[in-house]
């Protein structure tokens, strides 16, 4: 004769009728005379239709803007690659000295405007909130996009936006809540005269990938 | 809806992702559009978090875009769409446990806003119903993931056993004895709690 235990195991058949007859016989009389598993087949049944019954989530109205974002940023990086590739092959010298001369001027025509700072131990990096970026128009920080970023400083503290792009939630997971008011720019061509930044506030630029980072300080500044 | 768009949402996910195997990215649209909001309800019940859980999702149809020559038509494409989306899950829920989470909501950041879609059409969405849906998530989250993952998918997602046990590649008898624990688990976690009778 079946318990209580042996009975339990055939619930869920039960429940979703699929259980054979034989069984399906057995378990009813069961049930007519076990109060305890009446009413667990009962609660059973209850939580099958409300986990059914569940409000159904949907994706934020941002989903499709940031994946086909990541698809077109995958595309345009397999693009590069196959256009320095086949150069590369070609004549690896040539491409060093093109890069490398490339980058000399890149940094040439920005040093007059720019000082340039390294960063020093000593400078604690924090990250900051970007709800005005999110508030905005702007509410991905697309990969290769540059964000300038002005912040208020405290006791010569920075605080930089540090992110990962290929993720945008794990990005936003990273900020933090802090008193610093920020500014963002979405593209280079806004950014703001630096020598009519007020004092004690700071611009950074940030570029996704470490090699290209610039802390980028307006000389005048004390921090 | 122009008639050739019309002709692709009628196909199947197979004939899409063939399509789309063919360099039809349009097929790869619907297929999204499909599948976003389902793989992300499997997802936020598996994990209890909704900016986790659209992360996975976000991951899952990247990966289908960039791998779309690894599905092959031997299985069902919901199948290896909800295997993608159910181990990015697993490989969450194990990452958390190693990190600190920052909650989004701690920052006051609501630039995302999430639609919940209330089922209950015809009844007020109340307080009680509300609560009621915390509790019930909190108790699904408390459960093991082998028995989680099969609750989420057959009495939330609604899949069948069968491909419950392809998904998890498990058999259909463990995929029914899972089931049934789950449920009793759930049972004995809410056994204190009035929940709204059916």
């Amino acid at each position: 004769m079946k318990e209580c235990d042996d009975y339990n195991k055939l619930f869920s058949d039960y429940l979703e009728k699929t259980l054979d007859e034989k069984n399906r016989q057995s378990l009813q009389k069961h049930l007519a005379s076990c109060a305890a598993c009446k009413a667990k087949i009962d609660d059973l049944r209850n939580i099958k239709h409300i986990l059914s019954d569940l409000p159904r989530i949907k994706t934020s109205r941002y989903f499709d803007q940031v994946l086909y974002s990541r698809i077109r940023q995958e595309k345009r990086a397999k693009q590069t690659q196959r256009w320095i590739f086949p150069f590369f092959e070609l004549n690896w010298k040539t491409t060093v000295y093109a890069v490398a001369a490339v980058a000399l001027v890149f940094l040439g025509a920005f040093w007059q405007r720019l000082s340039y700072t390294s960063m020093n131990n000593q400078l604690r990096i924090n990250q900051i909130a970007v709800e005005q970026v999110l508030q905005g128009e702007m509410n991905y920080i697309d990969p290769g996009y540059m964000i300038f970023v002005r912040v208020d400083s405290a006791k010569s503290t920075y605080r930089i936006i540090n992110y990962t792009t290929l993720d945008y939630a794990e990005t936003m997971k990273a900020f933090q809540n802090t008193r610093a008011t920020s500014t963002v720019y979405s593209d280079e061509s806004e950014l703001p005269n630096l020598k009519e930044a007020p004092q004690n506030e700071g611009v950074l630029v940030l570029k996704e990938k470490q090699s290209e980072r610039q802390q980028i300080k307006n000389a005048e500044y004390n921090f | 809806m122009s008639k050739y768009a019309k002709l692709q949402s009628d196909l199947s996910d197979e004939e899409l992702i063939q399509r789309f195997q063919n360099d039809d990215y349009s097929a790869y649209e619907i297929i999204v559009s499909r599948y976003k909001d389902q793989l992300l309800n499997f997802a936020y019940r598996f994990l209890g978090n909704v900016e986790e859980a659209e992360d996975i999702v976000q991951e899952t149809l990247l990966r289908l875009y960039r791998n779309k020559h690894a599905y092959r038509q031997i299985a069902k494409f919901s199948t290896w769409i909800y295997t993608i989306a159910g181990n990015l899950a697993k490989t969450e829920l194990r990452k958390r446990k190693r990190r600190k989470v920052v909650s989004i909501s701690d920052i006051g950041f609501d630039d995302k806003e999430y639609e919940i879609e209330d089922q209950l059409a015809t009844t007020d969405k109340d307080a009680n119903t509300a609560l009621t849906e915390k509790i019930i998530q909190k108790a699904i989250d408390e459960l093991p993931p082998r028995f989680k993952q099969v609750i989420v998918l057959r009495d939330i997602q609604e899949l069948s056993y069968e491909e419950i046990g392809s998904i998890l590649h498990i058999p259909l008898g463990t995929v029914k004895s899972r089931v049934n624990r789950a449920r009793l688990k759930l049972q004995s976690k809410l056994k204190d709690i009035k929940l709204p009778a059916f």
